[in-house]
């Protein structure tokens, strides 16, 4: 092996020679050649469509079904998001700015954070008003992946009829995913679920240092 | 209807006036990356510049729906990887490979250049030795003011929690490949 050629740091973007590693020229497994044909964007009918829950109380539910948007964006799936509690007000948040530059909008359905209300008249009729346009939105089978945001709040008050949810995700049409966030999902959610992650607090940083939610971060 | 952008209400501060977080996202389960994603499109939309490295993937990764839909955003992630270590032949050239990615990301963090960097899959090169755990954390905590950065990966070592200002675990509760048998799928996982 040329040894001058283990110093030379090839550009990391640029794609690879063929069965070739970018370092020093060496060969790379060949289970690595075979990634990117495995993993194309199977038709519709093909896919395996996933619940995929997000909960816990720790920060990164609903940062993380963003992310997922992020990807599904970029293989060309149409995306879906509707969030429950979060108000029309609030509807400019960095993810909205930056998703409307890839062209999905995500649709607000709340009245604001509903910590401190005392009535809940208003915020049961927009919960049930937001759950009819997502089982749509579900049923219509437009899009390739629907993201609920903080949906188990509404749910685990007894706004939305949990028995509709479950039959309304278990006929969806074959493909969909549907991602589901919200702190503590109840066992009946997890068990309609595919894939369900809890979200931990280790550290955070406004109980341990007081530091309030940033722009660009948290919203 | 007379709303007030929230971007005019909640301005992006400058830079001297943030307080810059070492954001880390660790255990078992699924979304760390995700979510580290999910901050980048956040941040992405108030114009804010990031950064993004990925050690061990390879550049087989670029033709990932984040990568290309990044891209759309005006931001690069380059990975600096050479695929999941199982694959690998060879130790001695992952640890190189960190080493040599080590080199485009101190410069990334020393610069004012960005608001944001995201270093994913940071704690494998930390826990295997490939890096200088404690060169790491010191250059991450000589940062510039204001700089957010976010650290992934399984196993975060206990320094690394320690400099964190919040640090998550994913925990595992269900999941498809372990339970159903169901691969990674594209726009998914990838």
């Amino acid at each position: 092996m040329n040894s001058e050629n283990d110093d030379v740091r090839v550009d990391p973007t640029t794609p690879p020679v063929e069965g070739r590693s970018v370092i020093g020229n060496k060969k790379i497994p060949v289970p690595k050649k075979k990634q990117p044909r495995t993993y194309r964007v199977l038709p519709r009918d093909q896919r395996n469509g996933l619940v995929i829950i997000n909960t816990g109380d720790g920060k990164g539910k609903t940062t993380a079904a963003l992310g997922l948007l992020l990807r599904a964006t970029g293989r060309k799936m149409a995306v879906g998001m509707f969030q429950f509690i979060k108000s029309i007000k609030v509807a400019e948040c960095g993810e909205h700015l930056a998703a409307a530059r890839l062209g999905v909008s995500i649709v607000p359905l709340g009245a604001g954070c509903t910590l401190h209300h005392t009535d809940h008249t208003d915020n049961r009729s927009r919960a049930k008003s937001g759950w009819e346009i997502c089982k749509k939105a579900i049923q219509d089978g437009e899009f390739d992946i629907i993201i609920l945001d903080e949906f188990i709040s509404p749910v685990n008050r007894g706004w939305i009829d949990i028995n509709d949810i479950i039959s309304t995700l278990s006929s969806r049409p074959k493909g969909t995913h549907v991602v589901i966030t919200g702190r503590a999902a109840s066992e009946q959610l997890i068990e309609a679920a595919d894939l369900v992650t809890e979200m931990k607090v280790i550290k955070h940083p406004l109980h341990d240092s007081g530091i309030k939610a940033q722009v660009g971060i948290d919203v | 209807m007379n709303k007030i952008p929230l971007k005019e209400k909640y301005p992006l501060l400058p830079r001297e006036e943030r307080t810059g977080l070492l954001i880390v996202n660790t255990g078992n389960g699924k979304g760390k990356t995700t979510a580290a994603l999910g901050v980048l499109l956040r941040a992405a939309g108030y114009d804010m510049k990031i950064a993004m490295f990925q050690f061990i993937k390879s550049s087989a990764a670029l033709s990932n729906g984040e990568h290309i839909a990044a891209k759309e955003l005006g931001i690069n992630i380059i990975p600096l990887g050479d695929g999941f270590t199982w694959l690998s032949e060879n130790i001695e050239e992952d640890k190189k490979l960190a080493e040599e990615g080590w080199k485009l990301v101190a410069p990334a963090l020393q610069s004012d250049e960005y608001d944001v960097v995201i270093l994913d899959e940071l704690t494998y090169p930390l826990t295997f030795g490939w890096l200088d755990k404690n060169a790491v954390i010191q250059a991450i905590k000589n940062r510039p003011k204001g700089m957010h950065v976010i650290a992934t990966g399984r196993n975060a070592p206990p320094e690394l929690i320690e400099a964190a200002d919040l640090a998550t675990e994913m925990h595992l509760i269900k999941h498809p490949f372990r339970e159903k048998g169901i691969g990674a799928q594209a726009g998914i996982e990838l």
